[in-house]
């Protein structure tokens, strides 16, 4: 049995980034359920990118906390973030290009264990490669695994990356606009593959796709120059007047 | 009475030399800021600054020559210079940060070693037009040193006055904003590189040609002077010349009143491990607002 | 079938290239005068500063100006022990080893703190600090005249050999250089090696994986600045002299120029580079000296533009190239044999 704060996984309180005069973030509350499928969505510069910087410590928050399995993580670097649980994606696809796919995926799986032995072969980490290997292939690119992520299609670049997130083997994943760039039927394989992901994990989702959104969250939390608009399941967002009128109209 | 106008001495030459500092580091600023490139032949332009200035007053005519027109043609011919070998070398390669550093090193030798080859390795000595001095104290101070410093600040006054009030200026404040958005607004980036290359090489020339009385000129003149104009560029924030002039400022006094103490090799360590202090307590610049 | 396709049966044929040229190395003396004996000690030494530099420029990514400064303490580390308290050769090779370390640690603390381009100022302001420190403090370094001291003799358990005469002096040197070598390249080939690749390669992205970046980047930095201390030590005994002048951070760019030259990331290239390019110096100083360094800085400015990946950077695009076209008309070859 779970008692209520023990299915929280990540609880944010009164978060806020400044620029110089600017609030980026002003004052964010949120809480995410354990095994949850969170949207964050808003219109641009709504502070949906910065939110993620935040949480996941590329940003050291201005005002606010930030715990994660009620420990409070405020202000850690990121390689602490990772290892206490938190994977992220990026927006712009962030790999490494010039090692192979499995290079990628294995060198994440090897960033959450100790210290790299400075004199061993590479090839002393085969458990991890082999690791990597399944990880690629629960991604469906497991026959791209020995190609340069250079020479991949952005698609697959794009799976790369959430594969480097999984290396981490993370309980909450944070996807930065998954779909951002790829065709119709890519965007569907995704998606399909995101629910799948979510079936083991907590992810915390940006995205502008609306169709994606809605068949895939759970809940949705609405940003607004900011600050928190609304938050709901997607059919409560979708009647919000207060969110139709800033974002949903737009058409966007 | 003595100490006291000996203080006083140094803080004023502590405050010319920090805005010769500063406009060597105006041309490099700009250069930085629109190009993104570390600019390694910035030492070597303001050497050849230096030397062209002599060579157009004392080299052609012998004493009789006008230091005032070399003191135009140099910045000139230096800035000429740099816009063909913005041209011809750096536009190839742009984007590419490193290799820049590489191919201005690259001319960097080029030029010391042309002028070695040219003029030799002895320093030449360059006769400030402009002689007298006033009494500071017990000391007397040449008019010319004030004279520099008043060149320095018109041209920081006009560089800031072209940036941000004519037309031209806004497309190089907009290249230096967004490069993209910049290009998408239908701004010649290129063109506005080039420009800034050829006006940071004037400047640098400028520089030098303006300093040459007042320093030791020779080939290897600009070796040291690079680093300090690295380290003002950088401390006082990249693209910063309000920066620039204040980091240049605090390098000049703590150089100089060093200097008061300790011998001037001395006085330059401690100068450039003070300003380069600042750089850990304010990355982003002297003057940045964010840490 | 998980490997890694980057250690491919390639590497073998790469360590028998290496023990070729290892074994070239070893017996070209002999075919040498004693001037070429002395020129080719010169490449070794100069060409393992190259490769100090390349394993953290070329593998980490980092653009070090500061290389000068652990050369520098390399050369007064063994000279100054062995000019004053007249120590051995081991104890005064020890030492020069322990300061360049410490240095190397100092200067990379400072300057793989500041990001971009700024990294590559703070270590050029560490050189030129150094460099003037040590023309001002002439008592202890001798300034630019330098300091000349008697290379202590060579004692291996019971055999003493001196290191005045050449050959001795060349199998010492080619031991340290060889034995650098190999140390980097295993180093480079391990799982820290391979997050100093990543941290090349996306440093934003080490982060967010798990990796201290700052952390490993002053590894980098104190490893690849003791091998360029290594390199002052044995330049040091090379010469039987010291002088500020080594300080200076123009030389760390030269070092930046035979890497590239040769290839950056190579390892061997940057040797290879310090050899051909102090080759040429030998045949253009005869004329006038400065007319190397001209010819330097255009050879720079051409390997920018149109080898960017140096010479054996581009060998082994070509060779890569030609294989996978080979491959190619293998494939096709076969498919038109079939019936």
């Amino acid at each position: 049995m779970q008692s209520p704060e023990d299915a929280i996984l990540l609880r944010v309180e009164g978060l806020a980034k400044h620029f110089g005069g600017l609030a980026a973030v002003d004052g964010i509350d949120i809480e995410v359920r354990r095994s949850e499928l969170r949207a964050i969505i808003g219109p641009n510069g709504a502070g949906k990118t910065t939110f993620f910087n935040l949480v996941s410590g590329g940003l050291t928050p201005t005002a606010g906390k930030i715990y994660f399995n009620g420990e409070d993580i405020t202000a850690f670097p990121p390689d602490r973030i990772v290892k206490k649980g938190i994977g992220r994606t990026f927006q712009v696809t962030s790999i490494f290009p010039n090692l192979t796919a499995l290079d990628n995926v294995q060198s994440a799986i090897q960033g959450r264990k100790g210290p790299p032995h400075p004199f061993r072969s590479l090839h002393s980490l085969r458990d991890t490669w082999e690791q990597a290997q399944e990880t690629l292939e629960l991604l469906g690119i497991g026959g791209r695994a020995n190609v340069l992520v250079s020479e991949l299609s952005h698609g697959e670049q794009k799976l790369v990356d959430i594969g480097i997130a999984l290396g981490s083997d993370p309980e909450m994943l944070l996807l930065d606009e998954p779909t951002a760039g790829l065709d119709a039927a890519s965007t569907h394989a995704m998606t399909d593959k995101i629910q799948r992901l979510a079936e083991t994990r907590t992810i915390m989702i940006v995205e502008h796709d609306m169709k994606v959104i809605m068949t895939l969250a759970e809940r949705i939390s609405v940003l607004h120059h900011g600050k928190m608009l609304a938050e709901g399941t997607p059919d409560e967002i979708q009647a919000d007047a207060e969110v139709r009128r800033v974002y949903l109209t737009r058409g966007v | 009475m003595e100490i006291l106008s000996r203080i006083l001495l140094h803080s004023l030459d502590g405050f010319v030399f920090g805005w010769l500092y500063a406009l060597i580091a105006f041309g490099l600023s700009l250069i930085f800021g629109i190009l993104l490139i570390i600019n390694v032949a910035h030492g070597a332009l303001y050497m050849l600054g230096a030397v062209f200035g002599w060579f157009f007053v004392q080299g052609i005519t012998g004493d009789a020559g006008n230091f005032w027109l070399g003191l135009i043609l140099a910045p000139l011919a230096v800035g000429a210079l740099a816009v063909v070998t913005e041209m011809a070398i750096l536009r190839p390669i742009e984007n590419q940060p490193v290799m820049t550093i590489l191919s201005t090193f690259g001319l960097m030798l080029i030029f010391e070693n042309l002028v070695l080859g040219w003029v030799g390795g002895q320093a030449i000595s360059v006769k400030a037009a402009i002689t007298g001095g006033f009494t500071l104290l017990t000391y007397q101070y040449p008019y010319y040193r004030i004279f520099v410093m008043a060149i320095s600040i018109s041209i920081a006054i006009g560089l800031w006055a072209f940036l941000q009030k004519t037309k031209y200026g806004l497309r190089v404040r907009a290249v230096r904003q967004n490069k993209d958005l910049a290009l998408a607004d239908g701004i010649p980036v290129r063109r506005v590189n080039t420009f800034a290359f050829g006006l940071g090489g004037a400047l640098a020339g400028l520089s030098g040609a303006l300093a040459a009385p007042i320093v030791s000129v020779s080939y290897q003149m600009g070796l040291n002077i690079l680093i300090v104009a690295f380290i003002v560029v950088i401390v006082g924030g990249l693209g910063d010349l309000l920066g620039a002039v204040v980091a240049g400022l605090i390098f000049g006094e703590v150089e100089s009143l060093s200097a008061l103490i300790v011998n001037p090799t001395w006085a330059r360590v401690i100068a450039l491990l003070f300003v380069t202090a600042f750089l850990f307590f304010r990355p982003n610049g002297l003057l940045s607002r964010t840490r | 079938m998980a490997q890694s396709t980057l250690r491919s049966p390639n590497s073998v044929r790469a360590a028998l290239f290496l023990l070729l040229v290892l074994a070239v190395l070893a017996v070209l003396p002999f075919g040498l005068g004693g001037f070429g004996v002395e020129f080719l000690m010169e490449i070794l030494i100069w060409g393992l500063l190259a490769l100090s530099f390349d394993f953290l420029y070329g593998y980490t990514g980092l653009l070090s100006l500061g290389h000068s400064v652990f050369f520098g303490v390399g050369i007064y580390g063994v000279t100054l022990p062995i000019l004053h308290w007249q120590v051995g050769l081991w104890p005064a090779m020890g030492i020069g080893l322990l300061v360049s370390a410490i240095s190397a640690v100092i200067v990379g603390y400072f300057s793989v703190k500041i990001r971009g381009h700024g990294f590559i100022i703070v270590t050029v302001v560490f050189a030129t600090v150094m460099t003037l420190i040590a023309f001002a403090w002439r008592s202890v370094t001798g300034g630019d005249d330098g300091l000349t001291f008697t290379r202590p003799v060579l004692t291996l358990g019971p055999l003493a050999l001196d290191l005045v005469h050449p050959l001795t002096r060349y199998y010492f040197t080619l031991f340290f250089v060889a034995l650098s070598f190999f140390l980097c390249r295993r180093i480079l080939r391990s799982p820290l090696g391979r997050v100093f690749e990543l941290i090349r390669e996306n440093e934003t992205r080490a982060r967010f994986v798990g990796y201290n970046a700052d952390r490993y980047k002053l590894i980098s930095f104190s490893i690849s600045g003791i091998f360029a201390g290594v390199s002052g030590i044995l330049y040091a005994l090379f010469l039987g002299f010291a002088s500020a002048d080594f300080f200076q951070w123009t030389i760390s760019a030269e070092a930046v120029v035979w890497t590239l030259f040769g290839g950056a990331g190579t390892l061997f290239g940057p040797m290879l580079g310090a050899g051909i390019l102090l080759y040429l110096k030998e045949l253009l100083s005869s004329q006038w000296a400065f007319t190397y360094l001209i010819f330097l800085g255009a050879i720079i400015i051409v390997v920018v533009m149109f080898a960017p990946r140096g010479l054996v950077g581009t060998a082994k695009e070509i060779f890569t190239h030609l294989r996978e076209r080979r491959h190619k008309e293998e494939g096709r070859a076969s498919t038109v044999a079939k019936p």
